[in-house]
């Protein structure tokens, strides 16, 4: 699998890591959850792709998808002169289970 | 193309794990390349029916999840299974088990993992080992994981028992499914008493969740026997049990 080279931003602009999970995309609104979920169906998708799926012209899903890699919702690999995007799902970190209940397991 | 199966059920204890070593074994014996995923990480059991016990298992999901290894270097070709049954030409069937170790089960409790990262492994499984048939056996109930192998499902098998309690459970699947656009649903009802009107439980159900309803697998004292030490359309492949795992099977390959 080759490294994505990105040019739009993998995280917020402020260095957070806004990477989206499951359940922040099952809670977002109709239109948004539509194009994530079937972008995580796809794997990874391309302008046009995205463009077809959606009904709507290039020069409208570019700003659309520019904007949700800036969110950190999703992030660009550029092959050759094509991009390509997917959804950016965070690290699941589950901090409910103190470390001292575990660690006699180990 | 290949398509991805997920089989969940919203409560534990259904046959979840048992139905899917089955129905992925029949999928295969139709001559198809199968993997079955053990994303059941918390209580992984499925490799069980395959033979498998903690030390025959070299490299396992978490592995990949730790970035130990590439996600194909942890799946096992399990084919041996379908020699003693008829397999069409080509069937092949792949397991990717979970860990069994104490230590493993804890980590992932403690640290999670990166559920984007088994998403990579999906897709790089499909490629790697030619697939048609991805199995995902999910953990019971709606979690991180659970929302992602739903939503990534091209068909969704929701195993439900005749019991109030799967029935509601069940029901809040089906209606997080609808929500994530699963393309394809479909019901399996498991567990049920020979006592029990088949035809007007399956038009009962059909009708509640508005889901074709694949199979309903009477509960059984052969299946009981078996202990999961096999995979029961293999060892009996004309019990009426295994007639119903191979209707199920056919709409899941329709």
């Amino acid at each position: 699998m080759s490294e994505p080279t990105s040019d739009f931003p993998v995280q917020g602009n402020d260095g957070e890591d806004n990477s989206i999970s499951m359940i922040d995309i099952f809670t977002l609104p109709d239109s948004l959850r539509h194009l994530l979920s079937w972008m995580l169906r796809k794997g990874e998708v391309t302008v046009q792709e995205v463009a077809q799926y959606l009904k709507q012209e290039e020069a409208v899903i570019i700003p659309m998808l520019e904007e949700l890699a800036e969110d950190g919702m999703i992030r660009v690999r550029k092959v050759g002169e094509e991009r390509r995007f997917r959804v950016l799902l965070a690290h699941k970190s589950n901090r409910r289970v103190s470390k001292d209940i575990w660690s006699f397991l180990e | 193309m290949a398509k991805i199966v997920s089989v969940h059920s919203f409560r534990g204890g259904t046959g979840k794990s048992n139905s899917t070593a089955n129905i992925a074994s029949t999928v295969a014996r139709h001559g198809h390349r199968v993997a079955i995923v053990d994303t059941d990480i918390q209580s992984p059991g499925i490799h069980v029916l395959f033979g498998f016990d903690d030390e025959k298992i070299e490299r396992s999901l978490n592995d990949y999840l730790w970035g130990r290894c590439a996600i194909s270097d942890t799946a096992y070709d399990v084919s041996h299974v379908l020699s003693h049954s008829p397999t069409q030409a080509g069937g092949k069937i792949f397991l990717i088990p979970s860990s069994l170790k104490a230590g493993e089960i804890a980590r992932v409790l403690r640290e999670g993992y990166d559920v984007g990262l088994l998403n990579d492994g999906f897709q790089e499984l499909i490629e790697t080992l030619e697939l048609d048939y991805l199995f995902i056996d999910t953990h019971p109930g709606l979690n991180e994981e659970t929302l992602l192998s739903i939503t990534i499902s091209d068909i969704l098998l929701l195993i439900l028992r005749p019991d109030r309690q799967d029935f509601q459970g069940t029901a809040v699947t089906v209606d997080v499914a609808r929500k994530l656009e699963v393309p394809k649903m479909l019901l399996m009802i498991n567990k049920a008493l020979t006592s029990y009107d088949f035809d007007a439980m399956r038009e009962s159900v059909q009708q509640t969740y508005n889901v074709p309803v694949a199979g309903i697998m009477p509960l059984s004292e052969e299946m009981i026997q078996l202990a999961s030490s096999e995979v029961f359309v293999l060892r009996y492949p004309n019990h009426p049990l295994s007639k119903v795992i191979e209707s199920v099977a056919q709409q899941v390959m329709a």
